[in-house]
């Protein structure tokens, strides 16, 4: 009906996403700071479904210009732990519906999500993860390498015959979305209801009073607050460390890269935990594909070469056929790693200061289900009962919620 | 390529060295709590560091001085050297 609309009407122009004031004001009931995915799809929350308004987002750059514009945009729940595969079944629940609940195509694709064994290590932690998903109701389960032929005809079982496939840990509701539309919807929909979105806006210091949250300065002025969310990934100790809380969380790159464009050949998502690399195809063409995690802390979203010489060697090893293609692009993100491979979520010892955070390799797929609970966790001042598991204080208390076996690819 | 310039055998490609971690800055053998503060925290910040790395041809660790904000190598020392002068 809209596209009728521009059809008989000469006006074309589109309404802007965003109507933020040039100008930052001097008190907000919220200061969400990062506009990525996590942080703008709070502010829509707090601002569609607990009636807060007046909601400031600080970023310093641009939106989604952080790890949500530089993942590989994959979404699934085959986690571990309970606590993980309810959680992250709860997002895809939450994107499903995401086209329609911000009126903006967000194009989540469900195509299905292999998670490839070479060994009997990995086929015993992959039929581990099989039953948890089953017992919480997820479809999750272990295919033979004719079921893994049949879905991707492509693929080489034999990886060259250094590594060959043993199974495969297929996972329905594997899917991908487009990261750029997910955080830009959700910008656009808390903006019409009152929240300011100011980019190039860096936060320069937190204030405190007595153990609570006071204010906000940044590059364009102090702000007054009581709430403070920080959504920040790769910068997550630099604003800790403002407040002096301690957490386990250490800042290495993650690589990516996409090829030129091809035919649509690939209608799925290839994971293989063992020769680290994960594989979909966009709707353009381009293969996007990624990695491990690079091996030393820093704190850079620079790339290097050693990456893509790495990445190239182990997927030529699945697709032979893909000697020929070319690299287009690659970048970096600075992935938040906890020790557990789950996140940190929640309240922390300085009160009104909520965390978003440890999001390492894993955080797009949640940006739903981040958004509704930390909104929740915000508005209510109490944790949302999904997240109650990833609070910072369960490393002082030893109640790891251990997912590194979920991991895409082995770290 | 990046090279690191081992202090024996000269400039060699990155990718033959291992990252071993950050050096202990409390000695372990003094630590007493049980505490999962003292386990899991850790210095996050993007500062110069000293920290472990094995060059695997040569079989020999390192103790390399680098900057985690930039990725820049400031000083390479056998560790041997380092800890036992």
């Amino acid at each position: 009906m809209r596209l009728l609309k521009y059809a008989l009407n000469r006006n074309h122009a589109e309404p802007r996403f965003f109507n933020t004031p040039a100008e930052l004001g001097d008190q907000y009931d919220v200061v969400i700071i990062g506009a990525g995915g996590h942080g703008l799809a709070c502010a829509y929350y707090l601002s569609h479904y607990h009636d807060i308004h007046n909601i400031a987002v600080l970023e310093k750059s641009y939106i989604g210009s952080g790890n949500t514009g530089r993942n590989t945009t994959i979404i699934r729940s085959n986690y571990l732990t309970e606590d993980g595969v309810r959680f992250y079944d709860k997002s895809i629940e939450l994107y499903r519906d995401l086209s329609n609940e911000l009126d903006l195509n967000v194009f989540y694709s469900e195509r299905g999500h292999y998670t490839l064994a070479h060994s009997e290590a990995t086929m015993r932690t992959l039929r581990w993860r099989a039953e948890v998903n089953k017992h919480c109701g997820v479809d999750s389960r272990m295919v033979t390498p004719e079921e893994v032929k049949a879905a991707c005809p492509e693929i080489d079982l034999s990886c060259g015959g250094n590594h060959p496939i043993l199974g495969a840990l297929y996972h329905g509701p594997g899917a991908v979305a487009r990261h750029d539309a997910v955080a830009w919807g959700y910008g656009r929909r808390a903006s019409e209801r009152g929240v300011e979105i100011h980019q190039r806006c860096e936060v320069t210091a937190l204030h405190t009073e007595n153990g609570r949250i006071t204010g906000v300065s940044t590059s364009r002025g102090k702000i007054a607050t009581e709430k403070v969310v920080c959504a920040v990934a790769g910068s997550t100790p630099r604003m800790l460390a403002m407040l002096g809380i301690d957490s386990p969380i250490s800042i290495y790159p993650l690589q990516a890269c996409v090829t030129e464009p091809t035919k649509p050949w690939l209608d799925t998502i290839i994971v293989s935990a063992s020769l680290h690399v994960y594989v979909s195809q966009t709707s353009r063409g381009e293969l996007v594909m990624g990695a491990s995690l690079d091996p030393a802390e820093l704190h850079s979203s620079r790339s290097s070469y050693e990456f893509v010489a790495g990445m190239a060697d182990q997927l030529l090893d699945l697709f032979p056929f893909l000697g020929e293609s070319k690299i287009n692009r690659q970048w970096a993100g600075m992935a938040d790693m906890t020790p557990d491979f789950a996140p940190i979520m929640g309240k922390t010892e300085v009160e009104g200061f909520y965390l978003d955070a440890g999001w390492g390799t894993w955080g797009f797929k949640a940006t739903p289900v981040c958004g509704m609970t930390m909104a929740h966790t915000v508005a209510n001042d109490k944790e949302h009962e999904l997240i109650e598991p990833f609070n910072l204080g369960r490393f002082d208390t030893m109640q790891l919620v251990g997912e590194k076996g979920a991991a895409s690819v082995g770290h | 390529m990046k090279l690191i310039r081992c202090p024996v055998i000269g400039d060699c490609p990155a990718n033959e060295f291992v990252y071993g971690g950050p050096i202990d800055t409390v000695d372990s053998q003094t630590v007493v709590t049980t505490s999962g503060k003292d386990i899991f925290h850790i210095d996050g910040s993007a500062a110069v560091k000293s920290e472990w790395w094995y060059h695997t041809p040569s079989q020999n660790w390192f103790i390399v001085t680098r900057n985690t904000a930039n990725d820049h190598i400031e000083t390479v020392v056998a560790a041997e050297e380092y800890f036992h002068g």
